[in-house]
């Protein structure tokens, strides 16, 4: 064949397929298409809807095919049964009965009901004594002593320790937490749960009681697809969903998301740390809305749990006086650093928790106390004065220096925090300390490790109540450097412990708990323990052309981080409404 | 050639592959991480607290192997080469190896491979024009664009071919193997749709790798123009097309098959940028996210592939190379 020829096929090939490509699309408006999590441009772990295996990634897509026993809308402060339709504890708060919703079916027809819950735990907690190696089982198998049948419709749930949070921390699902319900008479004859990957359509895996099934998993996109025997629907529970299909495509970066948003090839993407940069997106897309929006326009997200700050390490010797922790944590001005990184979409926070309508009181009393520590920042004659105390002087390079040695230190952060990372460093040299930000493909590692000696990380935590947080601080969490903790600060006080153990004895919406909180917090910024930066904001674009009803600050039925672990996701599929 | 020629060759080739598997294996364990705690980690940081890292890390430490001595891991390893059974991943765990490596090394052969191949023949082929003294003056005023083009990196074409062509004209899609909502499947519709996605991924490193085919070969054009067998050849009145292809292109072309060769096995690394660029999901791009997570078996595994193919490349050669040129019988 001639050269001429070959190339009239081959563009005769590509003119075949971009029609070809047309068709693909025809059913675009019953389909809603998410950019989700994923390390890179494919999926890693396809073919994996076992919730409980640590191939992450089925968290952000063949998850939402998976039903909680409740869930629970921060925004709202509205708990919402799903599975289950109420829960009671024992006056000691060791035991709690579930009841399940009648009606609630597996993919498969057969019932959902108490025998599922009770094997999905017992299993967990059988894993936790032998192999290991099942996600959320050491957890579990920590906290719940045995699970049993009363009778169809109502679990009885033992738990090791009176635990008057359990109930909301894993059985009640939002943002990344929550459990998930196995079907009994699929998994009992699986002999490795850990590396049962629970995906073989012809199976009929997985077996879920979600409104959608999981009918492809490739390396490029996972599809979910209604069912029209949908309990929900059945029972009157809720409406059939609008959404027919749903396809969860990696999210590649904001580069290509911004794109895809852009040409409307994607309807949702995750989120974006630069608000300018949907800003720009709504220019060329005019379709494009977010959560809400700054008092000057910019287009601003939904908050997280996730509030960050400037840990100090305090295993590092170099933390050791208070006053040099102080002398930084003065320096720090919030608001310039999040108007420059966040263009004012993420707000200043003085404490370590998220800002939450239920945590509005604790945060109050944290402030306040951050206020009469003389925290609220930024104050650099306070801090000069500190150092001079210490006995450090200015050097010729405007740096604090003392006996030849300079406070040096390097600030890690995670890709997140990249905005903002610079500017803090920068504010801390402008005042006098050797400080500069890197972010690594090893800062996670080194964070985690404890080698940082400062980080600049969030922290989840409280979302109801201040114990969770506070519980991130307590001295069994702050391990050795070396092992790798949630408490990138590793910081221990007995006295601070003693204050968190009598809150985990009492009751959520306890009113004690308020008052312990202010002593816990007084301890706490008294050892300027960390410098607290901002809330975390999800700034999620959302495409209007194909849906509407996304959520929003008058509309806040659910966050639009529909990636959560807790599968939360699933409240926005089913509330989307095409668009006209 | 001689039977004790190609015995010699296979022990090279054998003796290369051993060294590299080795240097393979104990590189990426130099590094001193935890690849099993970090990724646990990481994975617990989206979990809202519930992964208990430590027992969870030191039950996949177990169960990968990890924890036994250096030695015995090497051992295994050797074992598990020769079999290409190279486990599971680190980071992507219950996906074996060969899992990652079946569902990426289509598209960076299809990608890469078809891309090398049409840009060394275009390119060789251009190149031996630009110094034919018959051929059409448009040829030899392409060296400078030529120039321009190899010294430009494939991944910078890449984004100005998106920008032009996928964002602002819409023609091609903006990255991806295949569209959103494709099926895959062994049908023409399905091949149409790879074509099209291929298209500028393909088209970004022809651009880029055809310059330096092409000034390769005009060296060489050069050198073989200045012999005195195509003088007499020309002198005899062999055919203008004979006396370029036979007599030209095919002895400047040795060194470039050489070359080719040793392309092939930099296939894989030289498609980490395009396949990052057009979200392509090859080879390049597990192999850099791999080494990002320290996931080794992956590495090993990847590695492995790319060694292999570059050591049989050149056992290939250099069996094939005294057929072509009997210069070189011995």
């Amino acid at each position: 064949m001639r050269v001429s020829e070959t190339l009239f096929c081959a563009g005769f090939a590509i003119a075949v397929a971009a029609a070809t490509n047309v068709s693909a699309q025809s059913d675009r408006a019953a389909t809603l298409i998410m950019a989700g999590r994923a390390d890179g441009p494919t999926f890693r772990t396809p073919g994996i809807a076992n919730p409980y295996s640590v191939a992450a990634e089925i968290r952000t897509g063949p998850l939402q095919t998976f039903e909680p026993l409740f869930f629970y809308n921060v925004y709202e402060d509205k708990h919402i049964p799903w599975l289950a339709t109420g829960y009671e504890y024992s006056d000691d708060f060791s035991t709690i009965t579930v009841t399940l919703r009648e009606g609630a079916a597996w993919s498969d027809g057969e019932a959902f009901t108490a025998e599922d819950v009770a094997f999905t735990l017992n299993l967990l907690i059988e894993n936790a004594a032998g192999a290991g190696d099942m996600r959320d089982a050491a957890d579990v198998a920590r906290r719940v002593s045995s699970a049993s049948v009363k009778d169809a419709q109502t679990v009885e749930i033992v738990l090791k320790d009176p635990d008057p949070r359990f109930i909301f921390t894993h059985l009640t699902n939002h943002m990344a937490q929550g459990l998930y319900w196995l079907p009994e008479h699929i998994w009992r004859d699986v002999e490795n749960p850990a590396e049962f990957r629970n995906f073989d359509l012809e199976a009929g895996l997985p077996v879920t009681t979600g409104a959608w099934t999981l009918v492809e998993s490739t390396s490029a996109q996972n599809v979910l697809q209604l069912r029209e025997d949908w309990w929900g629907a059945a029972t009157g529970f809720r409406p059939l969903p609008e959404v027919e299909t749903v396809i969860g495509v990696p999210f590649g970066g904001p580069d290509r998301a911004a794109q895809l948003l852009a040409t409307n090839a994607i309807d949702v993407s995750m989120d974006f740390q630069n608000p300018q940069l949907i800003a720009q997106m709504q220019r060329v897309n005019p379709n494009l809305t977010a959560f809400t929006q700054t008092e000057s326009g910019m287009p601003a997200g939904s908050l997280d749990f996730w509030p960050t700050s400037l840990y100090f390490n305090h295993a590092k010797p170099m933390w050791e006086d208070v006053r040099l922790r102080r002398a930084i944590a003065q320096v720090i001005d919030r608001q310039q650093a999040v108007q420059v990184a966040y263009r004012g979409a993420n707000p200043p926070s003085l404490t370590p928790f998220p800002g939450f309508t239920p945590l509005l009181p604790t945060i109050e009393i944290a402030e306040n106390i951050a206020r009469e520590e003389g925290l609220a920042g930024p104050d650099l004659e306070s801090s000069a004065m500190l150092m001079e105390e210490m006995g450090y002087a200015r050097n010729s390079d405007g740096l604090w220096e003392r006996d030849g040695a300079t406070v040096k230190a390097t600030i890690h952060g995670v890709p997140p925090m990249n905005a903002i990372g610079p500017v803090i460093a920068q504010q801390l040299r402008n005042a006098g300390f050797d400080i500069d930000y890197v972010q690594t493909s090893d800062s996670r590692n080194v964070i985690r490790q404890g080698q940082a000696e400062l980080a600049l990380f969030g922290h989840f935590g409280s979302v109801l109540d201040p114990a969770a947080t506070l519980e991130l601080y307590h001295c069994d969490n702050a391990l050795e450097v070396g092992r790798p903790t949630f408490s990138i600060a590793r910081w221990c006080n007995q006295d601070f412990d003693a204050i968190v153990e009598q809150v985990y004895d009492l009751a959520p919406g306890d009113p004690k708990i308020l008052e312990l909180v202010s002593d816990a917090m007084e301890i706490w910024y008294g050892d300027v323990v960390e410098v607290p930066i901002s809330q975390w904001i999800h700034n999620i674009p959302m495409n209007g052309t194909y849906w509407t009803n996304w959520p929003s600050i008058d509309n806040p039925y659910t966050s639009p981080a529909f990636w959560y672990e807790s599968g939360q996701g699933t409240l926005l599929l089913h509330s989307l409404r095409a668009a006209e | 050639m001689s039977p004790a020629y190609v015995l010699r060759l296979v022990a090279m080739f054998v003796l290369v592959v051993y060294t590299a598997a080795t240097l393979n294996f104990f590189l990426p364990r130099l590094i001193g991480k935890d690849p099993v705690a970090e990724r646990i980690a990481a994975m617990a940081e989206t979990g809202g607290g519930s992964v208990d890292i430590e027992s969870l890390s030191q039950a996949y430490r177990a169960r990968l192997g990890l924890d036994e001595p250096l030695w015995s891991q090497y051992l295994s390893y050797l074992g598990d080469i020769v079999r290409f059974d190279f486990g599971f991943s680190i980071a992507n765990y219950p996906v074996t190896v060969n899992e990652l490596i079946a569902q990426s090394l289509p598209w960076t052969i299809g990608l890469m491979l078809t891309a090398t191949l049409i840009a060394f023949l275009i390119g060789s082929l251009l190149g031996a024009l630009i110094v034919w003294p018959r051929a059409s003056r448009i040829f030899s005023n392409l060296t400078p664009m030529i120039m321009v083009l190899g010294a430009v990196p494939f991944y910078l074409i890449g984004l100005l071919l998106i920008d032009l062509f996928a964002f602002r004209l819409g023609w091609f899609p903006i990255g991806g193997g295949y569209p959103i909502g494709a099926r895959p499947a062994w049908s023409l519709d399905f091949a149409g749709d790879v074509l099209h996605h291929a298209a500028l991924p393909a088209l970004s490193i022809v651009l880029a790798a055809i310059g330096v085919w092409a000034l390769q070969m005009r060296g060489m054009m050069v050198t073989v123009l200045g012999e005195d067998y195509v003088t007499f050849a020309e002198a005899k009145g062999v055919r203008p097309k004979r006396l370029f292809f036979r007599y030209g292109m095919r002895n400047a072309i040795l060194p470039q098959l050489t070359t080719l060769a040793l392309t092939f096995g930099q296939v894989v690394t030289g498609a980490v940028l395009v396949e990052v660029v057009f979200s392509y999901p090859g080879l390049g791009t597990l192999l850099f996210q791999s080494i990002g997570y320290s996931d080794f078996f992956v590495i090993q595994g990847v590695v492995f592939i790319l060694v292999l193919t570059v050591a049989a490349s050149m056992l290939i050669m250099d069996i094939v190379m005294p057929l072509l040129d009997p210069r070189l019988r011995k």
